[in-house]
This record gives structure tokens, sequence and C-alpha cells, in this order.
């Protein structure tokens, strides 16, 4: 038993749950919040409003003799900053309808990206008053589709940004203000919404669109057209982002309900730059957002999660067939698949030549159990008996490699990399300039290790990266719907099978037969069916 | 104290946290989905370190000072356990010297503070082995950086990208954070990996 297995022994004695105080002390903390925002808020006095940084700030400047047009806030947590304050008879600048103007037509003139494109973006986070431990800036790289269905950071796969709200943008209302209303009645499907409740709800979901996927031009266009006609929204102009970029941003002042929300454009072409959100304190410590900025450094398109070179073709169909396995994946995760043991006894039943053959190995392929002649036999790679026995992991990465329980050494994370590290194992086929060897490991892979959840969509993907690949719809020879990811090899795997709706494993060709995946279930240990 | 008039989304019971978080920032009311979702597993991480009598304290604020964060929260992770542990294990921190108190006790005397009041639900419990005894002295020793990583590899199910996330440091810091614990949890225990799976083991 080594200490990884110890640790484990001693989470198992202590029991799931939430104990009733803990959720006494977290409600009664909700409680004291909602009372803190008053429905109806009284009109503040700006410089109520402003807080109490800014108002140190804006008295000294008065007691300085100067007007006060344009000054820096000096809140010490904040970067040096632009910031209007409004004298009581402001200039009239830029409106919002006006703004939304120019930004829509400047969206207009931007490329079309197909959905399924991969996307590489950096980022820069500022804030003001970051969690323990965390820098104040934090750049960032990530991946994402262009219609932010799916997202990656190194090894870790997710849902895009708003996977849902982009398919619902299919069919636009046709003016900008039934396009709020539309946006607004995403956050508040069913009752009657205030007036604040669907302005922000429109700016806060026209403002995650705009920082996070690459829409159609036009969509990019109406969005900024509706953001113009939400009622309450106003310019700011002559700021700059944390980047030290121009900017002129919309800004939908403080509300009962939300934050100060900006959304930073670049003053001279009116790209997206970033979006900020900032609260004065009202003197309770809890109610305060300090300044946070989220701005946009460089966005690339890519051939694949994992590149930053740039490359603009589209999608190949074994791409868009692997995010559409992904998608699968993820959802199915979410209906509580889990990594199970190493040590689990997982049964399957596998068909070849016309026949099926039962199997019992542990999730990690360390022991495995068949009939032979009538006869149970049970076989550890350890023993003896090894050497005689077909392991359904035949040459590849350990389990405790694979395993997304952070044990290692690790395999590296990004789909190329990994096809690299994969296709140095050998599997005895001749096409190893073409990754046969990657191919093959990984379908033992997938047929011989226990589902490790979404860390296996990396072997999808590295699948879609190997040279020729194509996909077809099959019929396999248990008569199942299947898609077949096809490799121009001479040897060895040269096709992986994968169920065509649930997208999971479902076989593989090696020497132009297929052995199936029939039936997979966890088992109590070898011999015992499900 | 709910405000009148105000409308109620309610969220899918699949939908993901993100959406949860984001729907809580118009109605904070939303938030108490995100409880009820994760506070378990986090109330059993708490319990684990610090015993339960600390816990209810500690799991009721991660949820509250997660709520009061909750417009900084990146809605591109869809999954908010990292943010959740990370912030538990900040609060952990401040009780570094109870915490290294417990495993001490374990050490020294065989029985384990922190398991006593489950034990009515373990009536066949005997005391720690030796080697979990050795363990929990290792642990006591670890520095906090080392004990919280691998704590979070041990006991809160995150990936070590999550991990990373949690902890606010690059993945390859909780790599070799982890690959540090775990040699100095094992000079003190003698190293007893298990023969893993040869990489190339003939065809």
């Amino acid at each position: 038993m080594n200490e990884m297995d110890l640790l484990t022994r001693f989470r198992a004695e202590v029991p799931l749950g939430v104990s009733p105080h803990a959720e006494e002390l977290f409600q009664a903390g909700m409680g004291d919040h909602a009372t803190e925002r008053p429905v109806a808020p009284a009109p503040r006095h700006l410089l109520a409003r402003i807080g109490l940084p800014w108002r140190f700030a804006i008295a000294a400047g008065l007691a300085a003799g100067l007007v006060a047009g344009l000054l820096i806030a000096v809140q010490p947590s904040r970067p040096p900053r632009l910031t209007a304050v409004q004298p009581s008879s402001p200039a009239p600048t830029l409106t919002a309808k006006l703004l939304a103007d120019r930004a829509a037509a400047a969206a207009l003139t931007g490329p079309t990206v197909p959905g399924g494109q991969w996307v590489y973006q950096r980022t820069v986070t500022y804030q003001a008053s970051p969690p323990a431990g965390m820098p104040a800036r934090l750049t960032q790289g990530s991946w994402q589709t262009a219609e932010g269905s799916l997202s990656y950071n190194p090894g870790v796969w997710g849902y895009g940004a708003d996977h849902s709200l982009y398919s619902k943008l299919g069919s636009l209302p046709p003016n900008p203000i039934a396009l709020d209303r539309y946006l607004a009645k995403l956050s508040y499907p069913n009752a009657n919404a205030t007036q604040t409740n669907n302005d922000v709800a429109a700016f806060s979901t026209i403002e995650q669109l705009l920082s996070t996927a690459i829409l159609p031009p036009s969509v990019n266009a109406e969005l900024y057209r509706a953001l113009g006609d939400i009622p309450t929204v106003q310019v700011k102009s002559h700021i700059t982002d944390v980047d030290g970029r121009a900017g002129i941003a919309f800004l939908l002042p403080e509300t009962s309900q939300s934050a100060n929300l900006e959304i930073i454009l670049d003053a001279s072409d009116y790209s997206y730059l970033a979006q900020a959100a900032w609260e004065p304190s009202n003197g309770s410590p809890n109610s305060a957002i300090p300044f946070t900025e989220t701005a946009v450094l460089t966005t690339t398109l890519v051939s694949g999660p994992g590149s930053v070179q740039a490359d603009s073709a589209p999608p190949s169909p074994a791409e868009l067939t692997v995010e559409q396995a992904a998608m699968a994946l993820l959802n199915n995760q979410k209906a509580g698949l889990g990594v199970p043991d190493p040590s689990q006894w997982i049964y399957r039943e596998l068909g070849a030549d016309g026949g099926t053959r039962d199997v019992w190995a542990r999730a990690d392929d360390t022991e495995q159990a068949s009939y032979v002649n009538g006869t149970l036999v049970t076989c550890a790679r350890s023993t003896s008996c090894a050497g005689g026995t077909t392991w359904l992991v035949s040459a590849g990465p350990a389990f405790d490699v694979v395993d997304p329980s952070m044990r290692g050494p690790w395999l590296p994370y990004n789909p190329q990399p990994l096809l690299d590290k994969l296709n140095t194992y050998r599997t005895g086929c001749l096409d190893t300039a073409g990754y046969c060897n990657a191919v093959g490991v990984i379908a033992n892979l997938l047929n011989g290790y226990a589902d490790v959840g979404i860390s296996s969509l990396t072997w999808y993907f590295s699948l879609a990266d190997v040279p020729g690949v194509t996909v077809q719809h099959i019929t396999d020879a248990a008569g199942r719907a299947d898609l077949e990811f096809s490799f121009p090899f001479t040897s060895g795997v040269t096709g992986i099978l994968f169920d065509a709706s649930t997208y999971r494993f479902a076989g593989y060709v090696q020497s132009g037969a297929q052995t199936l995946l029939l039936q997979q279930a966890n088992v109590a240990g070898p011999g015992v069916l499900p | 104290m709910t405000p009148q008039g105000l409308a109620h989304a309610v969220p899918d019971a699949d939908a993901d946290d993100a959406t949860v978080i984001r729907l809580s920032r118009h109605e904070p009311e939303q938030f108490t989905e995100l409880f009820r979702r994760h506070a378990p597993h986090i109330q059993r991480y708490v319990v684990r370190r610090l015993g339960t009598d600390a816990a209810d304290d500690i799991v009721a604020e991660t949820f509250l000072l997660a709520f009061r964060q909750r417009d900084r929260y990146d809605l591109a992770r869809a999954d908010a356990r990292p943010w959740l542990y990370g912030i538990a294990t900040n609060l952990i921190g401040r009780h570094r010297r109870a915490e290294i108190r417990l495993y001490r006790a374990l050490a020294r005397t065989g029985a384990d503070p922190v398991t006593e009041p489950f034990t009515d639900r373990v009536d066949d419990r005997v005391s720690a082995d030796h080697a979990s005894r050795q363990l929990a002295a290792a642990l006591a020793r670890l520095s906090a950086e080392l004990r919280d990583t691998m704590l979070l590899a041990a006991w809160s199910d995150l990936s070590y990208e999550q991990i990373a996330v949690a902890l606010g440091v690059p993945t390859g810091t909780v790599r070799s954070r982890l690959s540090r614990a775990r040699s100095k949890l094992r000079q003190t225990m003698g190293d007893v990996d298990p023969s893993a799976l040869a990489e190339e083991p003939p065809l």
C-alpha cells in the first residue's frame, strides 16, 4: 500500500455530506447579503456613488481649485486610469447609439469564421484585490471553438463560454430592441422581469458573447446595435484598458442588481478590447466588487486545440467529428460516468471472427481472466503466465500515466505532442512515419483501460491529427451504426470505430478484421457476469 | 429576502456551474444551487484536514466568499470546483497549526481525532496501523504548499490542471510539488511503490 492508497483510505473514513450547521451558516450569510441591496435604491448623490477613494481624490482636486473635468483616480489598489467625471453640465459626447452604429459598421468588415474552427486567445486579467496567492495581473492563453461550444486549457476539456447561448442565436430578432428583449428573456424565461433585470441581463449576455465567441460579422453587428438600445447604457470616452490601449466604453451604471459593467472598444477602430466591472464600496466590505478587467491581447485562428500557430484552414471532417464526440462525452460526463479505481474488475464481451469472447480485466489491465477449455484462468502481468496472455493493452503507457488522478510521470497534454509520444511505443506495424504506432496504442488504450473520462478526449483529437485520416459511417459486423476513423496504413490497426450516436469506443480494425466491444460493465471480480 | 417583482430563472438541474454563477449575478438566490452541488465534497475535504468542529465555519465561509466574488468568476470554466477548493484551501491555511496538531495526535496515539465523531458508524474500527501513523507524521512535516498540493490531489478528485487553477500556480509547479511531496512521504514510510506496468511488454 503506497502513500496515495493510504491517503485514499484516510478520506474514506470521513462520510460525504454537508452538516446542517454549515448549511445554516451559509443560508444566514446569504440572507445578510440580500438585505444589503435595496430593491429600489434611494437616489444617491453622485459623490456617494463614486465611493470613498474617489471622493477623496475629487475633494482634493476641488480644494486645489481645479475644475473637476478629467482626473486620474488614485485608488491605491487600482492601476492609474483616466476616469471621466461628469461635470454638472456635461459636454455632449458620443451617444451610446452612435457608438453602437460605428461598432456595428466596423464589425461588418470582420472575417467570417466557420463553426468548429479553433481559436487561440491570450487575455490578461487584472484584479484590484485578487484572492490570496493569485497575482493581480494574470496573462493566460486558452483555446475554444469559434462558436464557443468547446474550450481547452492544456489537458482540460470543457464546454465553451456559453455553448447553449450561441445555438439560440440562430434566428435573430429583426431589430435591436427586440434582440435586447430576446437576450433578457434567456435569463428570465418564465416571468415578468423588471426593466433593470432586463437591462443587466441583456448587457451581460452581450458582453459575454463579444468577449468569448468569434461570431459571424452580421451577428456581431446586431449585438452592438442592441447594446446601443439598452436605455441606461452610457458612453465613457478617453479611457485606457489594462493593456494600455486607448479605448471607449459602453457603460451600464451600477444598479441594485449589478456592479458598473463596461465593454471597452478600441478608440480608433471600434474592435472589442476588454470588459470590466467595478462597484464602489458603500461601506460594507461585502458589497464592493473591486475593479476587475479582462482584456483580449491576441486572437489567432489555429489548426486545433493546443496549437498556437496561425492556421485559418477550415476544420476537416475528422476534426468536426471529434468535436461532436467531445460534446457527447462532456454531456455523458455530467450524467455521472466516473473514473473507476485502477483495481476495479471490468467485464467485456468482445466480438471477433464471427464469435464472441468474455474477458475480465482490472481497470488498469494489470490482471486478466478468461475461460480456457472451460476453466477460468486468471493471470497477473507480474506472474509467469503473463507471456501467454493476450493483453488488452499489449503496448502503450501504464495506466498510472494515463489515469487523470495525478500520478506521474505524465503524458504530454496537447494532441500533437501526445501523438508523437505515443508513436514511440512499438506495436509491430510498419508505417511508423505515418503514426501507425500511435494509432495502435490509442486503440489499445480505448479498448483496454477503463473509461478515464474527459482525459481520453485528447486521444480523440490526436486521431484527427493523423495525416490521411478519413471518417465514414459504417455498419459493423454486429449490425451497429458506427463511425470509422480510417488510416492509410498497410499493417497494424487501420481503423477505430465509435458508436455513431454516443461516440464511445466501439472497436477497431486490424488486418482487415473487426474486433468489437459488444458489452462492458464493472463487476465484482473475475468470472462474474453483469 | 426576495425583492418583489423579480423574475426567477431556475437553472436546469444539468446546467453547468458557470451557467448557475452567471444567473446568480442577477439573482443571488441561484447561488444556493452551487452550495447544494458541491458543499458535501468540500465539507468532507475540510473535515478530513481540520476535523468537524472547524469545518462548518470554513465550508460556509468558502461559499459566502465565492458568492461575493462571483462577478469575477471566469465563466469559461464550466466546473467551479477548482475555484471552490482553492478558496477552501486558503481558509484552511489560517488553521495550519491546528491541522498539524491533528496529524501529530494520530501519529502519536494511533487514534484519529478527525474520525472519532464517526466511530459509531464504523463499528469495526481499529487503531491506525503503523503505516498510517507514519504517514500522518510525514504529513505534519510537509511544508504548507506541498501539503496543500498533495492533499488536493488525494482528497479533492480534481485533475492536476484543476489543482493548478485552485492553487493559482502553473501545472508544472503542481507536478513538481507532487513529486517532491510523494518522495518526502516515501522517505518516511519506505518506498512501497507497486511494480508499474512495463511500458513495452512483449507483443
